[in-house]
Order: structure tokens, then C-alpha cells, then sequence
């Protein structure tokens, strides 16, 4: 069966663009607004999702937000929370998302965490760190 | 007074074995060509993510190494649950390692809103059961490595 894609390069050139513009303004507010996202999704899944959701992250993993560079249909400006090794996490700057689609059936957003923001010269996969958490906001003009 | 049955009752019987047998086999090849979307609208999501799980799943990886991305740990598909509604709400490709990754079950959402809606906030937590309404636990060591959206 036929499978579908976007066309790679129009969406690996969205990426470098949204990387080039939206990165430098995003980056310096992650440390402020990761802490804030932070607390906010603490007191939240308390509530709402329950001890489970947080409390059991073993005390070798860290979690951070970082933005999110978006490459498919249009450009968003969001943030994930991604989650790993200590180590492997101080080394993720941003993560890069990804859009295709599968039989015209499900649309999948692939996430990858990397070290690099400049993504024209390829993607630079951070490894053993997934994402665990979104957080974006929604522009109004 | 009884009429004389046209066909004896014993063949009458292996008659009906064969006809239901045919059936059955003839049922087989449309349950095999059952697609996604069909899948899901007759059985739900969590049985859609199960049958064609594993196939999204080497799709995606196929993606990421084209795109020089791909990804040393172990990935599969799992439904994503909504934790506070309860329900399926869509699937999720999750990476961790081997060992670990085979107790996940599904992906719980908690999403909240805040400021009117222009802050979204969405928790994605790999969870060791597709029935989170009975316990769950958080696993631990795995994270998400893409989201899919499902079309009805």
C-alpha cells in the first residue's frame, strides 16, 4: 500500500527557518518559564492526574521544557517538557517536530529532542531522552 | 400425516455444516482487509492501535532514519488515554529501553487549560495500564516520541 509524506524538504527548510527566528527569542525564557511550567504541571497533575504521574520519576532522570521547532504545516510557537538521563537532557536545546502521515489514515507528530539548533546541517538526535509533557500557547492577531 | 422430508435429515445436517463453514471462510478475507479507519469506527481505537500498531510503528522509524534520526532504543505504539475523562483519545509512538518499554500499556493525557484557554498544558505519562480509573503507575525511564492523530 502507498504510503504518504510531506515533502522533506519543504518541512526540513520550515524547521531551519522556524529555528532561525523563533529560537533566539524562545530560548532565553525557557529557564524562567520552565520553572513556572514546572510548578504549574506539578500542582495540576496533583489535582487532576494524580500522584502517579509525577512522583515515581526515578532520581537519576531529569526533566526540563525546551522549545519545540516546528517543520510541518504552518508554525507554532509551543514547548515540551522532555525527560532522561541527566546527562543526556543538560545536552537537549530544542525538539524538532516532524509531521507525516500514514495512509491518510493518522497523522503522526514525531518529536525528537536535539543538541543542535541549527537543523540545516542535520538533525542532531539527543539519545535515551523522550518528551513527557506539552505546553504551548495559542496567538492571537 | 407427515410429509417425506426432500432431504434426509442426517445430510440435511452436513448441509448446513457447509454452509456455515463457507461462511465463515468467506468472512476471513474481509476481516484481513479490514482497514484502519474502519477498524477503529467497528471496534474502537484500542483494538485499531493493536492490530496496525506495529506497522505505524516501523513507518515512523523508517521516517526518522530516512531523516537521520533514528532512534538506538526500542519503540512501539500504545493508545493514549485521557486520565481525566477517561476514554481513548488517540496513539503514541513511546522509546525507552527494551526491558521497561514492554510494561507500558498506554499513555495517560491530563491536559489543563489556563488564561482562557491560551495556555495549554498537556501532560503525557507512559503508564503500565489501559484502565487508569483502577491505578496506574507512571513507567519510569520511557518517554514519547511521537504523537498520532487518528482520522475517522
Amino acid at each position: 500500500m502507498k504510503q504518504t509524506q510531506r515533502n522533506p524538504r519543504v518541512a526540513l527548510a520550515g524547521l531551519g527557518l522556524t529555528a532561525l527566528l523563533v529560537a533566539p527569542l524562545v530560548t532565553p525564557l525557557t529557564p524562567m518559564g520552565d520553572a513556572f511550567i514546572t510548578r504549574v504541571a506539578h500542582a495540576a497533575t496533583r489535582a487532576r492526574v494524580g500522584r502517579a504521574a509525577w512522583d515515581d520519576l526515578e532520581p537519576n532522570l531529569r526533566s526540563k521544557f525546551v522549545p519545540v521547532l516546528s517543520g510541518g504545516n504552518g508554525v507554532r510557537i509551543g514547548m515540551a517538557q522532555v525527560t532522561g538521563p541527566e546527562a543526556d537532557v543538560n545536552d537537549v536545546k530544542a525538539v524538532a517536530e516532524l509531521e507525516t502521515e500514514w495512509k491518510h489514515a493518522a497523522r503522526a507528530r514525531l518529536y525528537i529532542p536535539i543538541s543542535d539548533l541549527n537543523v540545516l546541517k542535520g538533525i542532531n538526535r539527543v539519545p535515551r531522552v523522550g518528551v513527557s509533557g506539552m505546553a504551548d500557547v495559542r496567538l492571537k492577531f | 400425516m407427515s410429509l417425506p422430508s426432500p432431504v434426509p435429515r442426517r445430510r440435511a445436517r452436513w448441509v448446513g455444516l457447509g454452509l456455515a463453514s463457507a461462511l465463515a471462510l468467506g468472512a476471513y478475507p474481509t476481516a484481513r482487509a479490514l482497514d484502519f479507519g474502519s477498524a477503529i469506527k467497528l471496534f474502537g481505537v484500542g483494538f485499531a492501535v493493536k492490530q496496525f500498531g506495529g506497522q505505524i510503528n516501523s513507518f515512523l522509524n523508517t521516517i526518522l532514519a530516512q531523516k537521520g534520526a533514528a532512534t538506538k532504543d526500542a519503540t512501539k505504539v500504545v493508545p493514549i488515554i485521557s486520565i481525566g475523562k477517561g476514554g481513548y483519545i488517540g496513539a503514541a509512538q513511546v522509546m525507552g529501553p527494551e526491558a521497561t518499554l514492554s510494561t507500558v500499556k498506554a499513555v495517560g493525557q491530563g491536559e489543563l487549560g489556563f488564561g482562557g484557554s491560551t495556555f495549554r498544558l498537556k501532560a503525557l505519562i507512559p503508564i503500565n495500564t489501559t484502565n487508569p480509573t483502577k491505578g496506574m503507575k507512571r513507567v519510569s525511564g520511557v518517554g514519547v516520541s511521537a504523537i498520532i492523530d487518528l482520522k475517522l
